[in-house]
């Protein structure tokens, strides 16, 4: 690693990060490597080694299509800072996009289901990048490492001795628990929307899609569910994305052109949207999953795909009422053409359930129709083999 | 987080002046509350002190020690109750009904896993979802896969039926590569080996 | 807080440090090869608060006289070494790597801990199973060496606090060491042979210090089969 002395590094300060006045300048240049001070250093070795299982990781999206899409979006936001940043999707339902403070970024699976553009998923990453120029990271990093221990679980004698699970304390998933200060928020807010429009995107994403996780932080609540990653490091974000706003507007004008539908971010949902939405039913979060999909269903995702989810979501919740919901989703994604198979068996057990055999039936036979090689076979077949279903039993 | 948690469970339980233990099970039939199982050869069962997280009755057993292979033994969940212990109230565990029907079990233990393995860490896949006979109880067998940060990858097969309104489950589940293999056919005999036992 | 639970519930009632299944390396060719995996090493500076804080600079020392250190004895024993690193690791290595941590922690808790497993009935076999030949194959090797190294260095406050406690009667670590080497035969997947070190093993911080310290680890290597000859 090359080492370069703290003195020289200041001198390299003023360097703006976009064409024209800077909003705020960067703090590190491109390519920048560590000073030679100790716990810089220190911190640097520890990402390095978090960086190297995050490669191996069971949990990395291989993907190439979803990867290709998130890297070279992430390529344009970052402008000259391109060479600097790896991007490692991760499937995790929730929201987050971070940055360790060596250019290595997460970004999670269910950041790509809460922005409604490119360019809303270019200000999540370009609020990051934000931060890792003005070596936020850095100082979080520093912070982080004194509120908690660390390492694998090998560290952790206590896992072991106890075989209770911990999910492992990996500090990349503790990074999103410990808050920029204000002032860090609203540095990296304008330096993302900057680098948005210097990249030929829309720097009104960048208030836009704060607004967005504020409504489903509040749909949330309603049903009295937790506050999620972003609300939790997020105190003041409806305070924040008024600012946004108003310096968006004075210097880049009001929105000139609807954003959405934006077909590009549209179709790429559309291509994963089983693989990214069967995640988010299974956090059994309704109050957010519901947000989300009438959201989808507004940008233009395939309406069989969204009521598909909203058949899941009702037959998960499982409330009053919900059975009559999820039944009438099931259908009307049947009707709307692109339902998958699972739709039909789904509706078949529901079927079941209401006691409606011949209905059950014939949907099961459907779904084995178009799923030949489906797994659960032997569980289908023995509904279809059964004359009736006797009391009590399923 | 769960690690501070975790760490003063086992303080305590050290404070407490015994370092808590495993103690044999089987050859032979086993109960667990109003399951009965044959455990087939022996098993190291985990003292309730290193289940944080399980619920009152239910066990843990191991033959090379937890982080390479368990068995969960699950019994009697009532009506509106979760599969494990939420102790912190935040980790929204999904419920079980007595109405619930096999695909509806299969999400149920799919979605506890996700929970058990750490949320946000791991990521379940279940499949081959089939019928089978429990005894005096028609219930369901399925297999999973488990992908966890930083850990071998885990594979597993759960068995589940609903006796009297109450859900019975039996997990296994093994690291891979190697240790999955090793006990299946043992661990799959107790899977079906499950069977309701009066008290008394 | 960490170093006391796992000092304790490590120490308690164990009486051996070391697991021989074998007493010398064996091999189809002429010579045995055996690969080393990435040495986990890591040091840590213990703060009155009882955080123990990654130490880059001590790590990377330890890791680089770790390496030299058992390049150094395997050549003295005649040993075919091929050294890996992390960033050369195939996804089937990745994988057994994962697998032999757990498998590590597991045999450090269950066997020579004090948790044991009375199924075992004392027996060591743990494996990482057969499969993992097609890493022998791949790399052309007949086994496969593990190393975990922890050290907790306490400061000095640490240290005033543990003396504090001690006279109140109660106990603080002032700092912890263990480690474990083990060996793995490539063809079976089981472990050979495991050796865990305590406090007091040498000070892999410097060279001299490293080269002690990986004797202690490699105390009773099982040596080459043509030596005994």
């Amino acid at each position: 690693m090359r080492l370069v002395a703290w003195p020289l590094i200041a001198c390299l300060l003023a360097l703006p990060v976009v064409a024209g006045d800077a909003p705020v300048e960067a703090k590190i240049p491109p390519g920048y490597e560590p000073a030679a001070a100790e716990d810089e250093l220190g911190l640097w070795m520890e990402v390095a080694d978090i960086e190297k299982a995050l490669r191996g990781s069971a949990l990395l999206v291989n993907d190439a299509d979803l990867n290709n899409y998130v890297s070279g979006l992430a390529c344009r936001v970052a402008g000259d800072y391109c060479g600097d940043i790896r991007v490692y999707l991760i499937r995790n339902p929730g929201f987050n996009a971070s940055m360790m403070p060596n250019g290595a970024m997460q970004i999670w699976t269910g950041t790509l289901t809460r922005t409604r553009s490119k360019d809303e998923l270019a200000a999540v990453i370009g609020h990051e990048i934000g931060h890792y120029t003005r070596l936020h990271t850095l100082e979080r990093h520093r912070a982080l490492k004194k509120s908690m221990s660390a390492g694998t679980f090998l560290d952790l004698g206590i896992a072991v001795a106890t075989g209770i699970n911990l999910p492992v304390a990996t500090m990349s998933a503790m990074l999103n628990t410990l808050a920029f200060s204000r002032e860090q928020e609203s540095e990296a807010d304008l330096i993302g929307a900057a680098m948005l429009a210097d990249a030929g995107l829309d720097p009104h994403a960048a208030y836009s899609v704060w607004r967005g996780l504020i409504a489903e932080e509040a749909a949330a609540e309603v049903k009295r569910e937790e506050p999620g990653m972003f609300a939790k490091t997020h105190p003041d974000a409806a305070a924040r994305a008024d600012v946004l706003e108003k310096w968006v507007v004075e210097r880049y004008g009001p929105p000139d052109r609807d954003m959405y539908p934006d077909h590009e971010h549209v179709d790429m949902l559309n291509r994963h949207y089983e693989f990214l939405m069967e995640d988010q039913v299974d956090t059994n979060r309704f109050g957010r999953t519901g947000e989300m999909l009438e959201r989808h269903l507004a940008m233009g995702v395939d309406p069989g795909l969204v009521r598909y989810f909203y058949g899941e979501l009702y037959r998960q919740r499982g409330a009053a009422g919900d059975a009559a919901r999820a039944i009438d989703a099931y259908r009307h994604a049947i009707e709307l053409g692109d339902a998958p198979a699972s739709a039909y068996r789904n509706l078949g057990y529901l079927q079941l359930k209401e006691d409606d055999l011949d209905a059950a039936r014939r949907n099961f036979r459907h779904y084995l129709d178009l799923d030949p090689d489906a797994s659960d076979r032997a569980m289908i077949e023995y509904y279809l083999r059964k004359d009736s279903l006797e009391d009590g039993e399923t | 987080m769960n690690a501070r948690i975790a760490v003063l469970a086992v303080v305590a339980v050290v404070a407490a002046g015994c370092v808590p233990t495993y103690t044999l099970v089987g050859p032979g039939t086993v109960r667990v509350g109003s399951l009965a199982v044959d455990a087939g050869g022996e098993w190291n069962h985990a003292a309730a002190g290193l289940t944080n997280g399980l619920r009152k009755g239910s066990e843990m057993w191991t033959r090379d020690g937890p982080l390479l292979d368990r068995l969960l033994l699950i019994p009697s969940v009532p009506d509106g109750a979760p599969l494990l212990v939420d102790r912190s109230k935040q980790a929204a565990l999904p419920v079980f009904r007595s109405a619930m029907l096999p695909n509806e079990l299969e999400e149920l233990v799919e979605s506890t896993l996700v929970k058990y393995l750490g949320e946000g860490n791991a990521a379940v896949d279940t499949s081959n979802l089939r019928p089978n006979r429990f005894g005096d109880h028609q219930g369901v067998l399925f297999d999973f896969s488990a992908a966890v940060s930083e850990r071998p990858d885990f594979r597993g097969l759960a068995g589940a039926f609903i006796a009297g309104n109450a859900l019975y489950v039996v997990i296994y589940m093994a690291a891979e590569p190697y240790y999955y293999g090793k006990h299946l056919a043992d661990a799959e005999a107790v899977i079906r080996s499950a069977r309701i036992v009066q008290a008394g | 807080m960490y170093a006391l639970v796992a000092s304790c519930i490590l120490s308690a009632c164990a009486t051996t440090t070391n697991v021989q299944q074998i007493d010398r390396l064996e091999a189809l060719g002429d010579h045995p090869r055996v690969l080393l995996m990435p040495p986990d090493v890591r040091y840590y500076l213990v703060t009155a608060g009882g955080v123990p804080e990654p130490h880059a600079e001590w790590t990377q020392a330890a890791r680089s006289n770790v390496e030299t250190a058992i390049r150094k004895l395997a050549a003295d024993m005649g040993t075919d070494l091929v050294v890996l690193h992390d960033d050369d690791l195939t996804p089937a290595e990745m994988r057994y790597r994962a697998l032999h941590e757990a498998v590590g922690a597991t045999v450090l808790t269950h066997h020579f801990g004090a948790l044991k497993l009375p199924g075992k009935h004392d027996r060591f076999d743990w494996s990482l199973g057969p499969g993992i030949h097609t890493i022998g194959d791949d790399k052309d090797a007949d086994y496969a060496l593990f190393v975990f190294y922890r050290d907790e260095q306490a400061t000095g406050g640490r240290i005033a606090l543990a003396v504090l406690v001690a006279a109140a009667g109660g106990y603080a670590s002032a700092g912890a060491e263990y480690g474990f080497a083990s060996l793995v035969d490539l063809h079976s997947g089981d472990i050979v042979w495991f050796n865990v070190v305590r406090a007091g093993s040498g000070e892999m911080r410097d060279a001299g210090g490293a080269e002690t310290a990986v004797h202690s680890l490699f105390r009773d290597f099982p040596v080459n089969s043509r030596d005994i000859e």
